[in-house]
């Protein structure tokens, strides 16, 4: 111990606090230093006061009541009505926030269709062979359900995406080149139930997804196209050589209890009994034909409409798709600027606007 | 250390001491009065923590005693015959009235120090070591505790006029 170290002990000496080892070094400094003795006998008239146990009891009282231990003051702050009351106010306010802002939040999250602007491309590659996605293509496609792709660059409500939508007349009427003689049309599996979107003017023969891996170039029309499964719609498309397509938006209506259509959800499914329109809004005038697939594999008529660029149709105009059992209704939508007396032909792959399939379960 | 040595020491020690309070002869005395103390009634004590706090309890007492002897010798304070006071034959009031009086100035005092001393001094008086109060206060190593006490000290003696005692001369 040093000098300076050992000064600080003499607090000790008159209350009695110095261990063995504390006291030995104190006294030996002292025999050797005389301020240090000096000092340390003019302790000794406060160790004589303190050596008196009542003396010692009295000064003690004198220095008040003994500090708490920190986390004993800390228990006995917490506890106070105060405290309690606005602990318990925070909690209450956590609570009463956490119920109002989760339904706000389910809220917010819309059933919206997406308005995806892309840009018709030409049909100068379209292989066979890339018309069909591939399985894991087309779950990736199934993924992107309709609002669920942060990627895509605009949300619209769904009845707002309907009623503004841009028609695509531009890209459907534009000439297309000659294109490769289809194979045997393999029809792709189409989206099942309640889809909503549809299909314009899209060239058949390019997959949704080359479409959108495609770089955004200056398109005098960009085509809006609505719902995640809109690529899978037109699946199955072939240009048509003498039937010129044209764009159209479409969504499925289910008959509610009070008789009237009503647009459904993305992702509905349709019960045994449910009857189900197709509402269509075409991006220029000329015939809707909606087509049924039979279980022959043959295709009929459902309904046929002349149609007016930007006005709503419904098809079939009376009555509803309807089945008792469950089952998958196979549907063709096509719409052509000239009225089309094969209605057989219209089934064919190029003459396919939309490809919807309705399933009751 | 040897007790021999550790005498000659403390007569050392105690000679200085007592001059700075009594006459520089009567400070040779008293110390040799002492150590005769030391040698005939504690001869059996002679280890070092012992020895020390003794000859200073002795120390004062006989410079207290030498005090008191020379004020009623008149050596300070010329008084006539009527008034001398008689000896009591109680138990040294003399004594007892300085305690007190100490008590109470300390009592004022140590009211006046701060939390931390007021701590500290409370664990001292309740019996506690360094090294308990040490950990009952926190403190990151013992030598904290020291300097904590040592200012507590400094701080207590400025509160009592600089001197435990009231008469210090």
């Amino acid at each position: 111990m040093s000098r300076d170290e050992i000064q600080k002990l003499l607090g000790g000496y008159a209350t009695d606090t110095l261990s063995e080892a504390e006291r030995r070094a104190l006294f030996a400094a002292a025999l050797e230093d005389q301020d240090l003795f000096d000092a340390l006998a003019e302790e000794q008239a406060l160790r004589d006061v303190l050596l008196d146990p009542a003396a010692r009891q009295q000064v003690i009282e004198a220095l008040g009541p003994a500090r708490e231990p920190f986390a004993a003051r800390l228990w006995r702050g917490l506890r106070q009505p105060a405290v309690l009351a606005m602990a318990g106010g925070l909690a209450v306010l956590l609570i009463v926030a956490g119920i109002v802002l989760r339904p706000a939040r389910h809220a917010a999250r819309p059933e919206a269709m997406v308005a995806d602007a892309i840009t018709p491309t030409p049909p100068t590659v379209a292989p066979p062979a890339a018309i069909p996605p591939s399985a894991a293509l087309r779950k990736k496609m199934e993924s992107r359900v309709v609002g669920r792709n942060p990627k895509l660059p605009a949300r619209l409500p769904a009845d707002r995406a309907l009623a503004t939508a841009q028609p695509a007349a531009e890209s459907a009427a534009s000439p297309v080149p000659e294109p490769v003689p289809p194979p045997a049309a393999p029809v792709p599996p189409p989206l099942s139930g309640g889809v909503i979107g549809g299909v314009a003017g899209t060239p058949a023969g390019v997959s949704e997804a080359k479409e959108r891996m495609l770089p955004a170039t200056p398109a005098p029309a960009p085509v809006l196209r609505f719902g995640a499964a809109a690529g899978q719609a037109i699946a199955g498309g072939r240009f048509a050589k003498t039937v010129p397509k044209a764009a159209v938006q479409y969504s499925l209506l289910v008959k509610g209890a009070d008789g009237a259509y009503s647009p459904v959800p993305a992702g509905a499914v349709f019960h045994a009994g449910d009857a189900v329109r197709v509402q269509i809004n075409p991006g220029e005038g000329g015939y809707a034909y909606l087509l049924q697939r039979e279980g022959s594999g043959g295709w009929k008529l459902v309904a046929s409409q002349q149609v007016e660029k930007g006005q709503r149709y419904e098809l079939p105009p009376t009555g509803g798709l309807q089945s008792d059992v469950p089952a998958r209704l196979v549907l063709r939508l096509v719409l052509s600027r000239r009225e089309q007396a094969d209605v057989g032909a219209l089934a064919t792959a190029g003459q396919v606007t939309a490809a919807i399939t309705v399933e009751y379960r | 250390m040897e007790r021999e040595r550790i005498l000659l020491k403390l007569r050392e020690r105690i000679v200085a001491f007592a001059a700075s309070h009594v006459q520089g002869d009567i400070a040779e005395d008293l110390a040799q009065e002492v150590l005769i103390l030391l040698h005939e009634k504690y001869h059996h004590v002679d280890r070092l923590e012992e020895l020390v706090p003794l000859a200073l309890q002795i120390a004062r007492f006989k410079i207290m005693s030498l005090r008191r002897k020379s004020q009623r010798h008149g050596e300070y304070t010329q008084v006539s015959v009527a008034d001398i006071q008689l000896p009591d034959p109680q138990a040294d009031p003399a004594t007892l009235v300085e305690r007190k009086l100490m008590l109470e100035r300390l009592t004022q005092s140590v009211a006046q120090l701060g939390e931390r001393c007021r701590e500290l001094l409370r664990l001292k008086l309740q019996g506690r070591n360094f090294g308990e109060i040490q950990k009952r206060m926190g403190a990151q190593s013992i030598n904290t505790v020291y300097t904590w006490d040592h200012r507590c000290r400094q701080q207590l003696i400025e509160l009592m006029g600089g001197s435990w005692e009231t008469d210090k001369k």
